[in-house]
């Protein structure tokens, strides 16, 4: 083969050939596409899409989904969230959200984490079965657990209220439709739902620990109380906070235990957050609630509550990343 | 009938280029190993002939057909992965059947083409069984079936015999030269035993850092290696490498002086441009006359003892060098540490690395 | 020895003492779901015999005591025009001319096994039957639509893979209460799936952090011979993802449903805000029985009690798989 031909031939083939290796990686990337697709575009329209929609509704006066007769009002349902008539129930809302958020995060640690260090140090053939127990009240829904309190509690009726009474006490212990049940009672009983997953949450962190640390402090001479404290504590970081953005996430969002409690049906004392902002979009339109503001100021409550937390959660997720690579 | 020849053929990811210009023709039904140490391109060259990996530039045939752009379902070649890459929810039947199941064979002729494999590679009582419930030697042997079935024009394979023990490597490596033998494909093999090489190949392709080296017989390769790369990474222990200052060329007869002023007499002509002498421990002889080494000017390191036969590692003040003695014969304790070099068997490299002209080659061009 | 023996049986002891701690409410649970309402002042730790019928009892009463439709019962009776609430059963029979017996077999179910009887009465079959294919659609698709992103993903081949993951990851803090107002537009207004139960499944399956971690961090495990196997073999990738991929998924298929299970077959807010009554899923109905039978609390325990039943059915049969998974989720992190 002369070089003239040679040089000529490489030429034409190289034409062909990036086209042949675009069309390739076209294929490619259709067929990714084709297998990405489907569950992106819904998730797409359900999930990113919503904040797109929900942003121009804040600054209208739209009163229900209905609403043909939509206005401009600006920054108006940001000021009136904080104004009289429904300023009140906000912060009130609020309050009870936050307590709470705060009584619900000491359960995750008294619950699932006493819990996974009991599971950790034990040794025995009865681990599965405990396991088993502890985690069968995630099975339960939250209405569930709202109306088990409601059966528990319930002043008169309540088969806790009962067993009390029965012991001597009299009057009822609780009543499940006070406030102090709704901010202390239902964290116990949130935590006791989770136990299981905060549990497993918690263990698997344990688990991952490196067992020579452990023993070379106890070589060392560190207590028990003193090795969860600087052996375990700091090596199961990751584990912590993802549970702490799981029950930030959960707290703030908790509905249906209070549907159980009547939230839905008048009872002001279970008013948190998220009953306040379905009571603001729906309110009339389903059963129960009453109507109390517009569509807009439900969709403004939600993201100026909730707007905050995603970015507390994002900044944790971050912060797990980060840690979990020690 | 499949040669596979490479013409400039170029990998590159992204901006980093991983084979560098291969040429390269690998004769139709016999044995190729692809030989280099770990990370010099053997698998993506593999890769880019079975059409798992874009050849980035360059040409690439099978038999007379340029297959560059061709599906590598349509490339005519089976591969055997070094992971076997068995399919481990099927049994070894169905593993084996797959690849006519894709080609739409009817099921009668599947069963039959499986079962005669099964019996040319003693499968035939595994069919029914899962791959998890496989010895590695049988998996490598359904990986094998798996790519006779579909009677490819060439045969690859990845190091198929790296996850076996050293027993079952040899037991396998007998039957994969036998069924090359047998099935008269062209089979290309990677690995960086050279040992599989020599044991192996009809033919050997050295690579290293992206390019190839030498391609030749296993002994070709071994006698006459191309270059100092090559003479180093073929043998073991390696070639010894002297490096010399300059060279001092009689009728038929040389003195090259090494760095730092040892004088070897050797009894042929040395090429003016070498500057490297290289010999492999089994032709340096203890007590021979073309080298001579003061008491002080070398230290014993000690050996490694095989049984019948001795390595033992001098230094010397410009490197070290490694001399193979018969079991029972030591290095001399006292004196001066004289060595014989066989003349023929002596390697010259330039300053490039490059190898010069044979011994055998000088002798007769000079006589 | 001894000192760890003793530590060992004080967590023995500890962790039974809060097993049984925890079954007390289920317990408990069980016996209010067929404890006859008028008895709930009385403390029961066990079911309690029941009354009969009495035929001296008014049919008012019963309305309001055991939730008895009283225009179903005068259609039941042919009993035509008004029915003063305050006539005995006796005192029924005799003016219509009815026999007592066909008024007790009536009313005897009523009294007998009130709250079920309810529930049953007032659509807790069709809500169950709504509940477990809202459940098992969301399971299967979601976890096929899991597998074919993690098909895609798993390795992240290309710089926008990893834009698509972490768009995923960012699901886990959306909490559902703040997008749960304009989804409801979307679904109602542009998809026009008002009370449906494809709503319910399609914000189910619209993927999230669990779904694309578990699918695309098991997929990356499978070896890529295997893709390159198949394409030398001449198959195409949906052979890959047909015959090699799908089969292979049976391990983190376990995790992705027995941990979706729960939140599916629970979902209250999905429900209440997409469907009405006529649809509803379990929750919801459970939800409406205590909103409509506030004072019926043996019709309202037993639907928590049914409601619960099935999970915790499939729970304790598939227990090994649930554990494992909590703990493989929780090892990930
Ligand atoms: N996808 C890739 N992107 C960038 N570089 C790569 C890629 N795949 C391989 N390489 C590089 O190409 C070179 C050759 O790799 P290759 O796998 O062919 O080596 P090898 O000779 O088979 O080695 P070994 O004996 O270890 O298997 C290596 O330096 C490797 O780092
Ligand atoms: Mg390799």
């Amino acid at each position: 083969m002369k070089p003239s031909e040679s040089s000529a031939r490489v030429a034409s083939s190289e034409g062909t050939r990036t086209q042949a290796a675009r069309a390739r990686s076209r294929r490619e990337f259709l067929t990714d596409l084709i297998y990405i697709a489907p569950q992106y575009v819904i998730y797409i329209g359900l999930q990113l899409l919503p904040f797109a929609i929900a942003l121009p509704i804040i600054f209208t006066d739209q009163v229900d989904f209905l609403d043909q007769d939509v206005n401009w009002v600006g920054f108006d349902n940001i000021a009136s969230l904080f104004q009289a008539p429904l300023d009140d129930r906000l912060y009130q809302a609020l309050r009870r959200t936050v307590i709470f958020s705060v009584v619900n995060y000491l359960m995750v640690f008294l619950f699932g984490f006493l819990l996974a260090l009991a599971m950790f140090e034990l040794v025995s053939k009865l681990k599965g079965i405990f396991f088993t127990i502890i985690y069968m009240p995630w099975m339960l829904s939250g209405i569930g657990v709202g109306l088990i309190m409601v059966m528990l509690f319930s002043t008169d009726t309540g088969s806790f209220n009962l067993i009390v009474s029965e012991l001597g006490a009299d009057g009822n212990a609780f009543d499940a439709k006070s406030e102090t049940t709704a901010l202390f009672v239902l964290p116990f009983m949130y935590g006791w739902k989770a136990a299981g997953f905060n549990m497993a949450l918690f263990l698997g962190g344990l688990l991952a620990i490196p067992t020579e640390t452990i023993e070379s402090a106890r070589m060392d001479g560190a207590g028990y109380w003193k090795r969860v404290w600087y052996i375990y504590l700091p090596q199961i970081v990751p584990s912590i906070i993802i549970a702490t953005i799981f029950s930030i996430i959960n707290s703030f969002g908790i509905f249906d235990e209070l549907v159980g409690l009547g939230a839905l049906a008048g009872n002001q004392n279970a008013e948190f957050m998220s009953i306040f902002i379905y009571q603001l979009g729906f309110g009339s339109a389903t059963m129960g609630g009453a109507k109390i503001g517009t569509l807009a100021q439900g969709i403004t409550a939600s993201l100026v509550i909730f707007l905050p937390l995603v970015f507390l959660a994002f900044w944790l997720n971050r912060l797990q990343k980060k840690m979990s690579y020690h | 009938m499949s040669q596979v020849t490479l013409s400039n053929a170029v990998k590159r990811y992204g901006a980093v280029e991983v084979l560098h210009g291969i040429d390269l023709e690998i004769a139709a039904n016999k044995l190729t190993v692809l030989l280099g140490p770990s990370g010099c391109g053997k698998s993506t060259l593999l890769r880019m002939i079975a059409g798992l990996e874009d050849i980035s530039d360059g040409d690439l045939r099978i038999g007379d057909r340029l297959v560059n752009d061709v599906d590598p379902s349509r490339r005519g070649c089976a591969m055997v992965f070094q992971n076997y890459a068995l399919y481990p929810h099927q049994t070894v039947f169905k593993n084996m059947a797959f690849p006519l199941k894709m080609k739409g064979t009817p099921k009668s002729e599947i069963e039959l083409k499986v079962r005669e494999t099964a019996k040319v590679l003693e499968l035939e009582p595994l069919l029914d069984r899962l791959p998890r419930d496989l010895s590695g030697g049988q998996r490598q042997r359904v990986a094998m079936g798996r790519a006779m079935i579909r009677n490819p024009e060439v045969f690859l394979f990845d190091e198929p015999l790296s996850n076996l023990d050293a027993e079952l490597r040899v037991k396998m490596r007998l039957e994969i030269a036998r069924l090359q033998k047998e099935l008269g494909a062209t089979m290309i093999f990677v690995t960086h035993d050279q040992v599989e090489a020599m044991t192996l190949a009809d033919q050997v392709v050295i690579m290293n850092g992206g390019h190839v080296q030498q391609v030749g017989a296993p002994l070709d390769i071994y006698n006459h290696p191309a270059n100092r790369f090559v003479a180093g990474f073929i043998g073991s222990p390696s070639m010894n490498f002297l490096p010399f200052e300059s060279v001092r060329n009689a009728e038929n007869a040389a003195v090259v002086r090494l760095e730092g002023g040892l004088e070897i007499a050797l009894d042929r002509v040395v090429p003016d441009t070498a500057r490297t002498l290289g010999v492999r421990p089994e032709h340096v002889s203890v007590g021979g006359r073309n080298l001579t080494i003061p008491e002080d000017q070398f230290t014993t390191l000690g050996a490694e003892h095989l049984g019948d036969r001795a390595y033992h590692y001098v230094r010397l003040p410009f490197g070290d060098i490694t001399i193979l003695q018969a079991e029972g014969q030591a290095l001399p304790q006292t004196g001066a540490l004289s060595l014989g070099l066989n003349a023929d068997r002596v390697h010259f490299f330039d300053a490039d690395g490059l190898a010069l002209g044979q011994a055998s080659d000088q002798t007769t061009g000079t006589t | 020895m001894g000192k760890a023996s003793t530590k060992n049986t004080l967590l023995i002891v500890v962790l039974s003492a809060y097993c049984l701690l925890t079954l007390v409410p289920f317990y408990i649970l069980a016996v209010r779901a067929f404890t006859p309402t008028i008895q709930s002042t009385e403390l029961h730790l066990w079911i309690p015999e029941r009354r009969d019928l009495s035929m001296n009892s008014r049919i008012g009463d019963l309305s309001t005591i055991y939730n008895v439709d009283a225009r179903a019962f005068r259609n039941a009776m042919e009993i035509k025009g008004y029915l003063n609430p305050q006539l005995k059963l006796s005192q029924i029979a005799e003016q219509y001319g009815i026999e007592p017996d066909r008024i007790r077999d009536y009313l005897e179910p009523y009294v007998q096994y009130n709250g079920i009887y309810t529930i049953v009465n007032n659509g807790f079959v069709r809500s169950l039957i709504a509940t477990i294919v809202v459940t098992g659609a969301s399971v299967l698709v979601g976890a096929l639509l899991g597998i074919m992103t993690g098909s895609a993903l798993a390795g992240f081949r290309r710089r926008w893979h990893m834009f698509v993951y972490n768009s995923y990851l960012l699901n886990m803090i959306i909490p559902p209460m703040m997008v749960i107002l304009p989804q409801y537009i979307i679904i109602t207004r542009y998809l026009g799936l008002e009370n449906s139960l494809m709503s319910l499944i399609l914000l189910h399956i619209k993927g999230g952090a669990l779904s694309t971690m578990v699918f695309t961090s098991y997929i990356a495990t499978v070896p890529r011979e295997l893709k390159e196997s198949v394409a030398m073999d001449g198959g195409k990738h949906y052979h890959y993802f047909l015959y090699i991929l799908l089969p292979l998924m049976g391990t983190p298929f376990a995790v992705f449903a027995s941990i979706t299970m729960p939140w599916f077959w629970n979902d209250l807010l999905h429900a209440l805000v997409l469907l009405r009554p006529d649809n509803y899923t379990l929750p919801a109905f459970v939800a409406s029985i205590g909103g409509t039978f506030t004072t019926n609390f043996e019709a309202i325990f037993s639907g928590v009690l049914l409601s619960l039943a099935p999970i915790l059915v499939v729970y304790l049969v598939f227990q090994k798989l649930f554990i494992r998974s909590a703990m493989a989720g929780a090892v990930k992190g």
